[in-house]
């Protein structure tokens, strides 16, 4: 789901309480989870060490996630927590259950159980999923006084029906039908269960290197930690354009009292978000070479722009003759674009990214284009103009409850049944996700083909607004309720074709350590 | 106020414009098929395409190019191989398809054409010849016209390009093109088996026995409806019933199926409604919102069989032949003394028509070859040279001699038909007491 495979939206009703009455299937689940966040909630221990002294509270998942790079500020009180201080080995509750030894090593356990429905109206495809359960397991820590760190975490079971597309020999005679047949099969997961698992050697902040399976260094919003997300879903370039994790190593540092920071990895391929899955005639990209700078020009300024961070960043990889894996869905998972286009070179994608949380509100931009060459595919055996793919987004979010953004929201200020009501913040997101090619946008007039050779390929895209509301009871839980409108320039490949616009709505809840 | 008057008419005048335009639109195709000329058209495809449709001749996967004719260029046509016992890997026949990529493309109005190989006809002038004859006895048939076509600038062969059964050829020739239209296909594969083949047999009431296979749905294909096929056939299989021809009727015109027959039969069609292997080579159109079915020429490669010999039986495969072979339709429709009046009356109009010395104007002097042989000289004149170019399935041999063979066919044709007309209309006289 958060890795960039389909997006599967589910059905809900309006309300819970309807939808518990009307599918007593997966009432019991929503029961559990809001007996929950009850339980909770209570005043207690858990409770009490809700302030912990420790820089943050339930760290995001992956290792380039902004929101470990941002120290926050000094609590108040100290937290409570379970030790035996005189041992050697220590367990500690807070903020993860722990186990530490000295200095020397420490090991975090970290869960994280989503549950999560939605309702389109999107007329036709694969609706059929009413629930989603995601159950992630890991440990993380750091060893030998925090010069090695490890990571290592799995989703665990878990069922739902992924929509697997599988290319066909393209023989109807009906020129809509062109080449393709999509199959529902079973499938535990849209993409290999292992979510991370790497070590890293980090003693010196200029230059650290990692090894194993994370994220490519590409896009904030993608390598921003699912549970930290501002909407139910990442941003429509985010999940389709960057690549995601995958196996390598890299490089990376922070310069100049972190206002410079700095990535550059090889990756074995081109990221999950591009996988190929078992379709041979899709194809995606082998070596990938990726780099990323992103600066707080102004870190070191006494001013409200302090956070202000922008970035740039480059992969390049390269594809064999085949379908580009790179595909156009939208929020709710239906093509719109089905990227029937033989491609041969290189594939090359360029990303600009911009931060800015001033108190209690946060501005999030980013722009995304890929570049795949088809040298030598055009029925003259010469080369047809690159296929494009571009995608932005600007979001904006507020905290009506006033905690502080870049601290973020899972630390309430005042928790529910704590004399609060916990977090709330309120956002909303524009963003375009576009397909095309540059003959295409070089004559925008010209009519697209669908032939696979075609160097004015036909064009489509979605443009989608996103509003959605947040909230924080607690520091174990997360709800987020999602209004989402798309918007199909040529409705005829996508999934409603008499019904260019749609909505959607998604509520999700997350609770974790 | 003249000046009023004057505004208002030149207005409805204006407005009648597209009227009267509408009512008379120009057929954009005919540059197309003008059979003046022999036309060239170059096909541009990916090497790799090319080979693979031509080492994979049996399938039926569609592959981009760019189509050229004169110097109009279709970028993003579809190209596929096309045919069933026709299809040979180095001369492939292939449909293009304008809008198959490409929504709302067409070529000269046209959605699709057909290159066929001719494979099994070494004159390659039986389809065009064929066709001719269908529509100057006024029955709706495709137009063709020959072609050399290049591919990737080499020279592929002479193919012949016919004219689509699609929505515009159904509008342009019977005046509506939203009823169901389906093509025959042939079980080669139960016929190789021993089967006895579809003969308008009643194989029950299930659609399903009728469509896709054998009846293939060519418009309308989410709604085949092959109930009224079924119930079509089952009035035809009920050969003993007394109100056979008024059943039937309900389904088809008889008297333009009886027409259509004799035209084929003219033709000495060895593999048409009343062919050696069973009734073959047809398409299937039901009017929009009735049960009326009529019949499309097709693939008429086998017509002029046995040439030079003219004397090819009017009644084979109805007098003589497989029993499990004999089209029901046919035979029972031949009980009918009128429906076999007009099939012996029409078969000499063909005679007439292809006999016929009249010239183009009254002020012309006539002919002194008949209409069928001069079409004959015409085109051999036309495809001669493009024909001895392309030697990929006949030698030079095997087309001067297909033609030298049709062009006594052509001649001799006419009187052959008259002759075996004569005893079966005396015969059917006899049988009415005239």
């Amino acid at each position: 789901m958060c890795g960039g495979g389909p997006r599967r939206l589910l059905m809900i009703t309006e309300d819970l309480a309807s939808l518990c009455g009307r599918r007593s299937w997966i009432g019991p689940r929503w029961v559990v989870l809001l007996s929950a966040v009850v339980w909770l909630a209570m005043p207690g221990e858990p409770a009490a060490a809700q302030n912990p002294s420790t820089a943050t509270v339930d760290a995001p998942a992956d290792p380039q996630e902004p929101a470990e790079e941002v120290p926050k500020p000094p609590k108040e009180k100290a937290p409570k927590e379970k030790t035996r201080k005189r041992d050697l080995v220590r367990f500690v509750w807070v903020p993860h259950p722990s186990i530490r030894v000295g200095r020397q090593v420490r090991v975090d356990f970290r869960s994280r159980i989503m549950q999560e429905g939605n309702q389109s109206a999107a007329e036709s495809g694969d609706q059929s999923e009413l629930d989603i359960v995601k159950r992630r397991l890991g440990i993380e820590g750091e060893l030998f006084n925090k010069a090695v760190a490890f990571q290592l975490s799995r989703e665990m079971g878990g069922s739902k029906s992924v929509t697997t597309t599988v290319d066909t020999p393209d023989t109807s005679d009906s020129p809509i039908a062109a080449g393709t047949s999509t199959t529902t099969v079973s499938s535990k997961f849209t993409i290999e269960p292992w979510r991370e698992a790497w070590v890293g050697y980090q003693q010196f902040t200029f230059a650290r290197v990692q090894y194993g399976l994370f994220k490519i260094p590409f896009s904030v919003d993608e390598n921003t930690g699912a549970t930290n997300l501002d909407f139910a879903y990442r941003s429509l370039a985010a999940s389709s354009l960057a690549p995601g994790r995958d196996h390598g190593w890299m490089v990376h540092g922070v310069l100049a009292n972190h206002a410079v920071g700095y990535e550059y990895g090889v990756f074995d391929h081109d990221g999950h978000n591009a996988h190929v899955g078992s379709n041979p005639d899709r194809v995606t990209g082998g070596q990938t070479k990726a780099w990323r700078f992103t600066s707080q020009p102004l870190r070191n300024i006494n001013s409200k722009w302090t956070d202000l961070e922008i970035g740039f960043a480059e992969t390049n990889s390269y594809l064999l003759e085949g379908l580009p894996s790179l595909k156009g869905k939208t929020v709710a998972g239906f093509e719109f674009y089905k990227s029937h286009y033989l491609v041969n070179g290189a594939r090359h994608r360029t990303g600009l990214e911009l931060r800015f949380r001033p108190g209690p509100f946060s501005l999030k931009s980013e722009y995304m284009r890929v570049t795949e060459e088809r040298l030598g595919e055009s029925v003259y055996n010469t080369d047809l103009s690159p296929l494009t793919a571009t995608g932005w987004y600007v979001s904006g979010t507020w905290a009506v409850t006033g905690e502080m953004k870049s601290n973020g929201l899972d630390e309430p200020n005042q928790p529910l049944l704590q004399g609060g009501v916990g977090a709330i913040e309120v956002g909303a997101r524009v963003e375009k996700l576009a397909f095309s090619s540059v003959a295409a946008e070089q004559a925008p007039n010209e009519l697209g083909s669908r032939s696979v050779r075609a160097d004015v390929v036909l064009r489509n895209s979605d443009q989608v607004v996103t509003y959605g509301v947040n909230w924080y009871p607690n520091r174990w839980l997360k709800i987020q309720l999602n209004l989402i409108r798309e918007e199909i320039a040529d409705p005829s490949e996508g999934p409603s074709p008499l019904r260019p616009s749609f909505w959607s709505k998604v509520i999700r809840f997350q609770m974790g350590f | 106020m003249k000046r009023v008057q004057t505004i208002l008419l030149g207005v409805a005048l204006l407005a009648l414009l597209p009227l009267s335009a509408a009512a008379q639109p120009p057929d954009t195709a005919d540059a197309l098929f003008n059979d003046g000329v022999l036309h060239e058209i170059r096909l541009a495809v990916n090497s790799k395409d090319w080979q693979f449709l031509k080492d994979h001749v049996l399938d039926d996967t569609h592959y981009p190019a760019d189509f050229r004719w004169n110097d109009r260029v279709v970028r993003n046509v579809s190209i596929k191989s096309h045919g069933a016992g026709s299809r040979r890997p180095n001369k492939p026949s292939l449909k293009v398809g304008f809008n198959h990529y490409t929504t709302g493309q067409t070529f000269l109005g046209l959605q699709s054409i057909l290159l066929r190989n001719n494979s099994q006809d070494q004159t390659n002038m039986h389809e065009r010849l064929s066709m001719l004859l269908f529509r100057r006895l006024g029955l709706a048939a495709q137009r063709e016209v020959h072609t050399r076509l290049f591919v990737n600038e080499e020279y592929v062969g002479l193919y012949t390009i016919c004219e689509e059964y699609d929505t515009d050829f159904l509008q342009k020739n019977l005046g509506e093109n939203t009823g169901h239209l389906y093509e025959y296909k042939f079980d080669d594969q139960a016929a190789f088996a021993g089967q006895p083949p579809f003969s308008f047999q009643y194989l029950g009431p299930d659609p399903a026995l009728y469509v896709p296979s054998p009846f293939e749905p060519k418009t309308l294909e989410n709604d085949p409806q092959g109930e009224v096929i079924a119930r079509f056939v089952q009035a035809v299989s009920d050969t003993g019933a007394a109100a056979w021809r008024t059943m039937v009727s309900q389904y088809l015109d008889l008297e333009k199926f009886i027409r259509y027959l004799a035209v084929e039969n003219f033709l000495a069609e060895e593999d048409g409604l009343t062919g050696d292997y069973g009734p073959n080579n047809f398409y299937l159109y039901r009017l929009a919102n009735t049960t009326t079915f009529r019949f499309l020429p097709w693939d008429k490669s086998n017509t002029f069989w046995d040439a030079p010999s003219p004397d090819y039986s009017i009644f084979r495969n109805v007098q003589d032949g497989w029993e499990d072979h004999r089209n029901l339709l046919v035979l029972r429709a031949f009980q009918e003394p009128d429906l076999l009046d007009l099939y012996l009356r029409t078969l000499l109009d063909a005679a007439d028509s292809a006999s016929s010395l009249a010239a183009a104007s009254p002020d012309d002097p006539p002919f002194d070859q008949g209409w069928l042989e001069r079409e004959v000289n015409r085109e051999y004149d036309q495809i001669h040279d493009a024909a001895l170019a392309d030697t990929i399935l006949f030698s030079n041999d095997d087309f001067e001699q297909g033609a030298a063979a049709l062009k006594v066919f052509a001649r001799d044709r006419s009187g052959a038909v008259r002759a075996q007309v004569a005893p079966a209309s005396r015969a059917l006289d006899q049988a009415l007491g005239r």
